[in-house]
């Protein structure tokens, strides 16, 4: 009989295909991104299922024969109850993935009521079944107290949640998305112990909702405005102490609640032992008294992304500055006075950015730490940044080997900018290597190379022009400069710096110049006589990658962050 | 090196690391032992073989596939192989549907993981947006459904 169901069964252009690499293709019809760049919409990946078990009775028996299959075309916006109903069946055991776009076009004559359809409810009421959930939704149209309900039951096979907004409304009222929950309710009723990844807007959370129970390695909340969820310090660090396993940590639009709570103090330290990656996103003073609240790992990518509150003290910067001393102070303890650090600075049109990275000299050395500091909205000068930057000048990492890169496009507010680079005084002798790049970057050549110290002989204070970085050993100027652009005033300054800087005795053995057109900075090289001033010059094809280090992903929501 | 004779008797010398992305080739290489003998690849012609050769050369020193969520490749390797398929590999599969129907059985007798993946996400992509009679035009399948059985089928739609 086997023989015969071979013979009988068709053949895809004369090849018998067996039902196992039908059955995976069928798979990779769901695949989230197929062999080619354009994606289809999730409503019509799961036509494309349906549509091949029409096929013929081959096609149909391999595709009903695998509940896998079934088990990943739950789309509740766009099938009636029947189909899920059926599709439910099919999937017989296997635990469910139900995935829901609002950003889809199916969405454009949705009506608020979305999550109060028959569909939805059947998917919610087999909440017990879901393996991994996805919805996405418009906080501005969709009524969402199902919802707000519905993260509140038990959901034992639940591995992976993410409810998120895709919108935010300003015209929303907190009071709209109240839920009337009982202050503290457990998430998920306290029962989804598989619940590895989770990720919500807040607007779905009772306040001070309670993550008892939850064994989670990536946690993601995004603190909108017109939430009720805005705790004190106390409730975050009782709640991160729960989680020692995280692994991945990101809070969005990050706010203390500010009231009794806030005003009592809480100097417990919290240690999150495997965090990789930490992203926290807010307002300066609350994202600081969480951050030197945390014990990091020193491996851990920290990424602050942190804008000024204009009606607060610009000074509660020093809650940053303290969490950063710490931090850092933890890198020296870990990786030994051997370490080189690379240290960089960014300015762009309204966003500051300081990085610094413990890490090797060559490309594929391993990154034993990285702290990036984006300072948003730079529209009053940025001393509190500058003050930080100072502080930093104290930290024992200074003396260690220093890679230096500075890359400056900002163009107006000249002084401030300025004085957040003569932060790099400090460097000095420690310093081994500098990368220069950005638009207005020759601004700063002339700083390094005329740096004004204040000195005092028998007690009287003058200024004289040092030179700044005396060890270099390498220099680079790292531009994208295209034949006809401003960017090639920044050779000539470069040039000049290198030139002076042999002239008075530090000459920097290896310079390097990466552009996309090297070429054509060959002649005004040679112009210079630049390669008499160095032991090596290179003029390179680039520019090389001059970003900042990034790249982790969730092994469970496969999230690239 | 490693010698293999396709079933049309062309012998191929590659290398063993290249080889042995096939897990069948490794496991035989693990039982033979040290030797000079050809192993024979009896389900795969030359023609089928080429492709899979130089899909094996250029993939060589991707992390391996892994399917737990503990395996070696870092998870943002395991990101990037499960949802990134390069230009090359792309033209790679561009091949008429017989070739790469060939290279999928070819795959699934060397058992390379990653091969039979991209390539049956080749033949996903053929399917995806086509109607049932696209589909069999494409596959030249006999739709041996009856008239009423297909009426029964077709009346399951997906949408509400």
């Amino acid at each position: 009989m086997p023989h015969l169901r071979q013979i009988l069964r068709p053949q895809i252009n004369g090849r018998l295909v067996p039902p196992e690499i039908l059955e995976t293709i069928f798979q990779m019809l769901l695949e989230r991104q197929c062999l080619y760049v354009d994606r289809w919409p999730r409503e019509e990946e799961t036509m494309g299922v349906v549509t091949a078990s029409h096929v013929c009775k081959f096609w149909r028996q391999v595709a009903l024969n695998s509940p896998r299959l079934w088990a990943r075309c739950i789309f509740p916006d766009f099938q009636n109850v029947v189909v899920i109903e059926t599709f439910v069946k099919r999937a017989r055991s296997v635990p469910l993935v139900v995935e829901s776009d609002c950003r889809s076009n199916t969405f454009l004559s949705r009506s608020p009521s979305r999550f109060h359809a028959p569909c939805w409810l059947k998917v919610m009421n087999a909440l017990r079944r879901i393996e991994r959930l996805s919805i996405t939704f418009d906080l501005a149209c969709d009524d969402i107290r199902p919802l707000q309900n519905f993260v509140l039951k038990a959901a034992p096979l639940l591995h992976s949640c993410q409810i998120s907004s895709s919108t935010f409304s300003s015209s929303i009222s907190p009071a709209q998305y109240r839920n009337g929950l009982a202050e503290g309710s457990s998430m998920f009723d306290g029962n989804a112990k598989l619940l590895r990844c989770l990720r919500l807007d807040t607007s779905l959370l009772a306040p001070k909702a309670c993550f008892s129970g939850l064994i989670l390695t990536h946690l993601e909340l995004d603190m909108d405005r017109v939430s009720s969820f805005h705790p004190g310090l106390c409730y975050w660090l009782d709640l991160l102490q729960g989680q020692a396993l995280l692994e991945i940590l990101k809070l969005k639009g990050f706010g203390l609640e500010y009231g009794k709570e806030s005003s009592s103090v809480d100097c417990r330290d919290v240690s999150l032992p495997r965090l990789r990656y930490f992203n926290l996103e807010g307002e300066q003073s609350d994202c600081g008294e969480l951050f030197r609240a945390l014990t990091l790992p020193s491996k851990c990518y920290t990424f602050l992304e942190i804008c000024e509150d204009e009606t607060r003290d610009s000074s509660e910067m020093d809650r940053v500055q303290d969490g950063l001393r710490k931090l850092l102070e933890h890198w020296d303890e870990i990786n030994g006075p051997s370490q080189t650090y690379q240290w960089s600075i960014w300015t762009d049109y309204d966003v500051l950015r300081f990085q610094v990275v413990a890490s090797g000299l060559s490309e594929g050395d391993e990154n034993k730490g990285v702290f990036t500091l984006h300072w948003r909205h730079c529209i009053l000068p940025a001393y509190p940044f500058v003050l930080l930057l100072e502080t930093l000048g104290s930290s024992v990492l200074v003396k260690r080997q220093a890679i230096i890169r500075l890359a400056h496009d900002m163009e107006y507010k000249q002084r401030t900018v300025a004085s957040l680079f003569r932060f790099f005084q400090v460097f000095g002798p420690s310093t081994t290597e500098l990368v220069l790049s950005g638009y207005q970057v020759k601004r700063l050549i002339w700083d390094l190379l005329e740096y004004p110290v204040t000195s005092s002989l028998d007690g009287e204070e003058y200024e004289e022009s040092t030179m700044l970085l005396p060890n270099l050993k390498s220099v680079a100027l790292v531009q994208s400069f295209a034949p006809i652009s401003p960017e090639w005033d920044n050779f000539y300054p470069f040039a000049h710096y290198i030139m002076r800087r042999a002239e008075r005795n530090y000459r920097v053995p290896v310079v390097r110049v990466e552009c996309p057109y090297p070429d054509l900075v060959q002649p005004i090289a040679t112009y210079f006589k630049l390669s008499n001033f160095t032991d090596s010059l290179m003029l390179c094809r680039g520019p090389s990658r001059f970003s900042e280090v990034s790249a982790h992903a969730c092994p469970r929501c496969h999230d690239l962050f | 090196m490693v010698i293999l004779i396709t079933s049309d008797n062309v012998k191929y010398v590659v290398e063993k690391d290249v080889a042995e992305l096939s897990v069948l080739v490794k496991n035989m290489l693990e039982d033979i032992g040290p030797s000079d003998e050809p192993i024979p690849l009896h389900n795969v012609t030359s023609t089928v073989f080429n492709k899979v050769l130089e899909y094996c050369i250029y993939h060589r020193n991707d992390p391996p596939p892994s399917d737990d969520d503990e395996g070696c490749a870092s998870p943002l390797h395991k990101y990037l192989a499960s949802h990134i398929c390069s230009e090359w590999d792309q033209r790679f599969f561009d091949v008429d549907q017989a070739l790469l129907f060939d290279i999928i059985l070819a795959a699934n007798y060397l058992d390379i993981k990653t091969l039979l993946d991209d390539a049956c996400k080749a033949v996903a992509h053929l399917i995806q947006g086509k109607s049932t009679e696209e589909i069999r035009g494409i596959f030249n399948i006999v739709n041996d459904f009856t008239p009423e059985e297909e009426a029964r089928v077709k009346k399951e739609n997906v949408s509400s």
